[in-house]
């Protein structure tokens, strides 16, 4: 049985009247090796959805079970960098779960050349390194746990494309070695390309669910406050004029597109 | 009880200079009168007792320190090479105490008072002396408690986003040893990112002209 | 006019910006693009005196920074990159205030900027709430309506929008447009093309040095200064060229609905 959410639901406690549910009746069942993709405007639960599903947090109502261990990156990993050096930050998983001297030496070693760190920068004090390298190592320090299901929360927020890239090809590379990716991302021209499956939250609720081909032809995912790619806009405005195209179609073949449709001279309303 | 602020702060106030002034033997009937504070503020023990919780290493810490290296008299026991007396102990028991009241009551008034409330009293004081001096002490002291109320939900989510991370990597605080490395895993990374929010809105402040000489 | 000369400034030994010139008129819309570590924050914060050239020279309206520091304060306001990390106060109302406060204004003319500045940025309703229940769009905005609150002629940004979701970074980008159109010089740090797009004019810093200065149009079509920062075209733009017809491009151009 794969990473399931049955009827979750989840309202934080706060104290203005009529709060409305973080997560509402979500239900989603994710397989081992599958590279989905969470997103949602801000306060769509993309956040609560990650932490429910990795077992940090309880919803109100509902149930989450797996099938194997997962583990959450939170946004900004690199806050929580704490100890002395790398190597001790990212053996900090692997000790506490009292997995012995050696092995610990071997997930250290592995994480940090996962994600495309030099070995060096092991024994640095994990706040002299760059911005970049630091979310890196904090990345590390999750897949040192070798989670079956790694969730990350904004894995490339505020990372210019260099550091974006480093790390994208880091998650890809774990995934296909076999570690499910349930990534909650702003992100979506880079994310978009590289999942297998999308999830649209809006206001607690599932809006979408499937391969991000089929999220060009539906509706509810262009009110949902994101930050939609400028090719799948493009797409749309194709698909309302009855000319279908995929999400990631090319400026040139839109051009192609216009002109083979005699679309040239209409105006956008 | 619902009073105005400036009265339960004035109390406040009266009530922490008899706690930290008076000798050893008047502490109890202080305890009492800080006591008394507590019902007539209308807090509840529980949340007091919660709220206790999280500075009680902090008291329990200080007191031990000076317990080893305070007072004269007998000795009672050792600790390592450093004595501990009975009149040390004396010292410390006293000063565990005037700390816990002192915290008590302070807890009692920030339970049972609006943040704004406080803030905003505590803005009035200070403007005379401004007026009076010129000092902008006021300005500061008033400002510096704005930022603090400011960044209490923001603290408060920083902590618990560090919590989880460390969390998610299996941190555990059974047994002393590991409650420890749990503790600093949580705070230093805390402090740190704290400090960094301090360094950028004190930036932020400065391009707004604060601090400018009038 | 904000107009730096030749400025030079190091950090520790290291330097971060080395003889640059630049110029931001009022009503301009500058986009500062550039690769991280490549002097672009240093430069930002020259503008509104918070650093001091080590050479060269700042002078917003004719009065350099190194005269009078509270002079570009007043007339250039700044954005930063976290909406958190701007925040003084719980309340709105009081948290725009406090750039009025700090220079001395009467209480009277305090509200009258704090009523103002809010209605700059869409949010008179909010004087009264709390900040802490705002969106990260919202707090970014009411960071912009702290900046003008001090009625300055010149705002610059650092990376405004990269923290927020669709919905934020449409509110800022409207807000901004209304910046132009109220005729305040606007310099914006970005890493996102799309954006830079919408300026008049893309000034590209690498390693502390100006490396272009030239309108969207131009710079996004040289290849060799775009490859030089490693930067590309935004979609628009190449569906500009592409297409040749601004319809489809202006849907494009919208971040989201």
């Amino acid at each position: 049985m794969p990473l399931t959410a049955g009827d979750v639901s989840h309202v934080y406690c706060r104290r203005e009247p009529g709060e409305a549910k973080a997560l509402d009746r979500i239900n989603v069942s994710i397989d081992r090796g599958e590279f989905v993709l969470v997103t949602g405007a801000a306060g769509s639960g993309k956040t609560t959805l990650l932490q429910c599903l990795s077992g940090l947090m309880r919803p109100t109502t509902g149930r989450v079970a797996a099938d194997g261990a997962a583990a959450t990156s939170i946004q900004f990993p690199e806050r929580a960098l704490f100890a002395s050096t790398v190597y001790d930050d990212v053996a900090f998983g692997p000790r506490n779960m009292g997995v012995s001297k050696d092995e610990t030496d071997e997930r250290v070693l592995e994480a940090v050349e996962a994600v495309g760190l030099d070995k060096g920068v092991l024994a640095r004090d994990p706040r002299a390194l760059s911005h970049g390298q630091r979310r890196l190592a904090a990345l590390a320090g999750v897949i040192a746990v070798r989670p079956r299901y790694l969730l990350l929360d904004e894995p490339t927020a505020g990372l210019d494309s260099k550091g974006r890239s480093r790390v994208i090809r880091a998650l890809m590379e774990l995934n296909e070695a076999g570690t499910a990716m349930i990534v909650a991302s702003h992100d979506l021209g880079h994310f978009m390309g590289i999942c297998g499956r999308m999830l649209v939250l809006d206001r607690g609720k599932i809006i979408f669910d499937g391969p991000p081909e089929e999220a060009v032809s539906c509706d509810a995912v262009y009110s949902a406050g994101l930050a939609l790619p400028p090719s799948m806009l493009a797409a749309r405005w194709l698909r309302l004029r009855g000319v279908d195209v995929p999400w990631d179609v090319s400026p040139v073949a839109v051009a192609g597109h216009i002109r083979g449709q005699g679309l040239e001279g209409t105006r956008m309303d | 009880m619902k009073a105005p602020a400036w009265i339960k702060l004035v109390a406040l106030g009266a009530l922490s200079v008899l706690i930290m002034a008076l000798p050893g033997p008047w502490l109890l009937p202080a305890a009492l009168a800080v006591i008394a504070f507590i019902a007539i503020l209308g807090a509840s023990p529980v949340r007091l007792y919660r709220m206790l919780l999280p500075a009680m290493p902090f008291i329990v810490a200080i007191t031990a320190l000076q317990a080893l290296l305070q007072g004269s008299g007998d000795v009672i026991a050792s600790f390592w090479l450093v004595p501990i007396t009975r009149g040390g102990l004396a010292i410390a028991a006293a000063s565990a105490l005037r700390m816990t009241l002192l915290y008590v009551a302070g807890s009692a008034v920030t339970a049972t008072t609006g943040e704004a409330e406080i803030a905003s009293t505590m803005k009035r004081a200070f403007q005379p002396v401004d007026r009076l001096t010129g000092w902008g002490v006021g300005r500061d002291v008033s400002t510096a408690m704005a930022l603090a109320l400011a960044f209490i939900p923001m603290v408060r989510e920083e902590y618990a986003s560090i919590k989880l991370a460390q969390e998610a990597r299996g941190v555990s605080y059974r047994g002393p040893l590991n409650a420890m490395k749990g503790i600093i895993a949580v705070a230093v990374p805390l402090l740190h990112s704290l400090s960094h929010r301090a360094d950028d809105i004190a930036l932020a402040m400065e391009a707004r002209c604060y601090g400018v000489k009038r | 006019m904000i107009e730096l000369r030749g400025v030079s400034y190091a950090y520790k030994g290291r330097r971060a910006l080395g003889g640059v010139s630049l110029k931001v008129d009022k009503g301009e819309h500058v986009a500062l693009i550039g690769p991280n570590a490549s002097g672009k924050t240093t430069l930002a914060m020259m503008m509104n005196a918070l650093l001091i050239p080590d050479e060269g020279d700042c002078i917003v309206d004719g009065v350099s920074t190194k005269d009078d520091v509270m002079h570009a304060r007043k007339a250039v306001g700044m954005v930063f990159q976290d909406p958190e990390s701007q925040i003084v106060s719980r309340r709105v109302g009081d948290d725009v205030a406090f750039g009025p406060i700090n220079i001395g204004l009467s209480p009277g003319e305090i509200e009258i900027r704090v009523k103002e500045a809010l209605a700059a940025v869409g949010m008179e309703g909010f004087i009264d709430r709390e900040v802490s229940g705002l969106s990260g769009g919202r707090k970014q905005l009411l960071a912009i309506a702290g900046a003008l609150a001090m009625r300055p002629s010149y705002v610059v940004m650092d990376e405004p929008t990269s923290l927020l979701d669709g919905r934020g970074r449409e509110a800022v980008g409207r807000a901004i447009t209304n910046l132009k159109k109220a005729g305040i010089g606007i310099t914006v740090i970005t890493h996102d093309m799309a954006e830079a797009l919408q300026a008049d004019r893309i000034v590209a810093l690498m390693d502390g040095r100006v490396v272009s200065d030239a309108r969207p149009q131009a710079f996004f079509s040289d290849e060799a200064a775009m490859a030089r920062i490693g930067v590309e075209p935004p979609y628009a733009f190449k569906l500009l060229q592409a297409t040749g017809t601004h319809a489809i491009v202006d849907e494009v151009s919208r971040t989201c609905r």
